[in-house]
């Protein structure tokens, strides 16, 4: 892995994955170098995406 | 006329002591005697000044004296309770009651009237009104009782007793005269409930701590179910506040408390879909956020009107649905179609509304074969992630038709119904008068079952509620596995008979809540019941080693080691020569099936026995369980080894990810931040 693609990849990848987790949907668009689609987004997702099974000991708050 | 009102004992959870005060004043003030403060409202607006006293507060103080040193403490929780009336001079008390607490009201109002005999001690609420000739003539101590609802028949009263004037005339009281203890014809129902004033809750500190602020929301139910008291209190004629009174007093809550969470109160809100339309549409046209709950039967609302409410802002329905058999449903005069009832609580669980789905066993009638028709019907809704069921065992309340129907034959043993018991600790003068009077107190009674035992019902009862507290999807696996839970429950009790496995001193109540019973039922699951029982041993497997991991993780890293953890590593970036490590207290387990797969089949009441094997990875942290995807579990795999993220990203390469159009190792990056965000691994330390 070339060296220099960490200045530059660690704060899209934390987008990214936040993205991922849906915790921002804004991030692609708020890196535009990053020249990732759609469909690319949605493929990080699938093959990353872990599944909640439970909460502990968290109660809902109504939403 | 100083008048003080006195709400019934309610709260059974106050003896824990690891409770704080918080959380005590919590429930208290959800326990909030509505009816009570309705009464005070009343009489605020005649001009009086009534005080409100709330038991389970008194009681918790008595709780907390009790924690000081013994020369302080008062061991008697009633005379604790009577000296603190000490130097007010009441006029009058009016104590509120409940089956459940009615021994021990009784109790508190005999020292009442023995430290303050000029005072008249008065009785209300919905027990007082049943069983008031039997407990006037059994405790002369209790002057009078206003029997139903008191918000006329109370100031009428009061007006009487300062003019010295008769009460003959006085609709909805009980009173003695000669040592005859003399009925007034039954008070009118309010009909126009908009026209009582807003609840005194000024008058009651601990409303301010709730959650889910309690507001009166109608009276009556049309329906005549053979084992419920409601229609003897509030009768059958259906009322309900108008909407504009209802969000009126909801704003003026949440002005007044910043609470807009509601426990709007009604035996059976959904009666007249009309209003229930009518009431929801209101909500929204105010676009204000209310959330709330209430009561309905699954035959008085349908799929639109569930969506309906769930967009008014509905967060929970307690559905009564009594038994899982239809014969007994036609028994007991409910009359629900069970597929109609199953369908609306999947509804509900659709719209994310929680539900109360409410179950009684021990009718006199019911047989093995209803019982597991009601077993069935609890473990179905367990599939649903947001219905909650619940287990009692019957209790003859005073003069309901059941009660009347078998009131010669009711039998008082140890195995008291919790329908009637809710926790409360029965002192033995409790006892002593519930074996006295049996018509008083009938609540503590069984009613004769010929078909079943009352100790199986009890265990049984123990095992579903604690089963599913404890591993919920382990007893729907079972349940969908063996045909039904009862078959297990059988054979978990013949296996601890052959393992000589027997309940602790503190008895089968204790063992199954706070002993032994979740390893040992994993024991009796993995070493019996799979072997010897299952036909589908692989998905059987996967869900008991889950909740093996889970029990066992229990008491491990906890959640604040995480957050700290979590703090230092969260602004730092990774570098190449970083090295990741699983983060502090999380467990990793590998199962051999798809565990959220299995999820998704018992969800939809899919068969589990054509499962096949794989491998798949799940993360146990102190907040949260997930199961990774195979990427993120490779990933967090390579993480465990304290490799450098430029050794994770080579050998992620070397595997031939392919993302179209995103470099490997910019997959990897994304995959590790998402690991890292997910708090499921970390930096290691340097060095």
């Amino acid at each position: 892995m070339p060296q220099g693609t960490f200045v530059a990849e660690r704060e899209w990848a934390r987008s990214l994955a936040r993205h991922v987790a849906n915790q921002l949907p804004e991030a692609i668009r708020q890196l535009p170098d990053l020249n990732l689609t759609p469909v690319q987004v949605q493929e990080l997702r699938r093959i990353f995406e872990n599944t909640l099974i439970t909460n502990m000991g968290c109660e809902q708050p109504p939403t | 006329m100083k008048v003080c009102l006195i709400s019934a004992p309610t709260a059974n959870q106050l003896h824990d002591p690891a409770m704080s005060e918080m959380d005590a004043a919590r429930i208290m003030g959800e326990l909030a005697p509505v009816g009570i403060l309705s009464l005070a409202a009343v009489l605020e607006a005649q001009g009086l000044q009534p005080e409100v006293v709330d038991l389970n507060r008194v009681y918790y103080e008595w709780l907390q004296s009790s924690k000081r040193p013994r020369n302080h403490a008062e061991p008697d929780f009633c005379r604790f309770a009577g000296a603190f009336f000490a130097d007010r001079q009441f006029d009058l008390f009016g104590l509120s009651t409940v089956c459940s607490s009615y021994p021990l009201t009784i109790r508190i109002a005999t020292e009442l009237k023995r430290l303050y005999p000029k005072s008249v001690v008065v009785l209300g609420g919905p027990q007082a009104s049943v069983v008031d000739v039997a407990t006037m003539q059994a405790y002369p101590s209790i002057d009078l009782v206003v029997r139903g609802e008191a918000e006329q028949s109370l100031p009428a009263l009061l007006r009487a007793l300062a003019n010295s004037s008769s009460l003959d005339s006085l609709p909805g009281i009980t009173f003695r005269r000669g040592g005859e203890a003399l009925r007034t014809p039954d008070a009118p129902l309010i009909l126009d409930l908009d026209s009582l004033p807003f609840p005194a809750f000024h008058l009651f500190p601990d409303i301010r701590f709730c959650r889910h602020f309690p507001l009166e929301l109608g009276r009556g139910c049309p329906f005549s179910c053979t084992f419920c008291s409601t229609n003897d209190f509030f009768r059958r004629r259906f009322r309900l506040k108008s909407p504009a009174r209802m969000i009126a007093d909801m704003r003026r809550v949440r002005e007044s408390y910043g609470i807009n969470s509601f426990e709007l109160v009604h035996d059976m809100f959904t009666v007249d879909r009309k209003r229930v339309v009518a009431f929801c549409e209101f909500l929204l046209a105010c676009q204000e956020k209310f959330y709330w709950g209430s009561s309905a039967r699954t035959d008085c609302v349908d799929d639109e009107l569930i969506a309906l409410m769930a967009g008014a802002g509905c967060r929970g329905i307690f559905f009564g649905i009594e038994t899982g058999s239809s014969r007994l449903q036609k028994i007991i005069d409910k009359g629900l179609d069970l597929e109609v009832s199953a369908a609306r609580i999947r509804a509900c669980n659709h719209h994310k509304i929680k539900t109360a789905v409410s179950l009684i066993a021990g009718f006199p009638e019911e047989t093995m074969a209803d019982l597991r028709d009601t077993a069935a019907f609890f473990m179905d809704s367990l599939r649903c992630d947001h219905a909650d069921p619940q287990l009692s065992i019957l209790a003859p309340l005073a003069d309901t038709p059941v009660q009347k129907q078998h009131k010669d034959k009711l039998v008082l043993d140890d195995c008291l119904s919790d329908m009637s018991y809710r926790g409360w600790m029965q002192e033995p003068e409790d006892h002593k008068m519930i074996a006295e009077y049996p018509e008083i107190f009938s609540s503590f009674y069984s009613v004769p079952m010929p078909w079943l035992k009352r100790e199986f019902l009890k265990e049984l009862r123990d095992f579903l509620l604690n089963g599913l507290r404890l591993f919920r999807w382990l007893m729907v696996g079972l349940h969908e596995d063996s045909g039904n839970i009862i078959n297990v429950f059988h054979q978990w009790q013949n296996w601890r008979a052959e393992t000589e496995l027997t309940f602790p001193d503190a008895g089968r109540a204790v063992y199954y809540a706070h002993g032994p019973f979740a390893r040992d039922f994993i024991e009796f699951v993995q070493s019996h019941y799979i072997p010897a029982v299952s036909k589908a041993p692989i998905a059987m497997n996967a869900l008991a080693e889950y909740e093996s991991a889970l029990l066992s993780n229990q008491g491990q890293a906890g959640a604040q080691d995480r957050n700290s953890s979590a703090d230092a590593d969260a602004n730092s970036f990774i570098s190449p020569d970083s090295r990741l490590q699983l983060y502090p207290g999380i467990r990793v387990l590998h199962l051999d099936a798809d565990y959220q797969e299995i999820l998704r089949r018992l969800r939809n009441s899919q068969q589990l026995n054509d499962l096949d094997k794989k491998r798949v990875t799940i993360v146990i942290t102190p907040t949260e369980v997930l199961q990774l995807s195979p990427l993120s579990a490779e990933l967090l795999h390579l993480c465990e080894g304290q490799n450098t993220v430029r050794e994770i990203a080579e050998e992620f390469f070397l595997r031939g990810v392919e993302v179209p159009g995103v470099p490997p190792d910019m997959a990897c990056l994304a995959g590790i931040e998402l690991l890292r965000q997910q708090r499921l691994v970390t930096l290691a330390p340097r060095g």
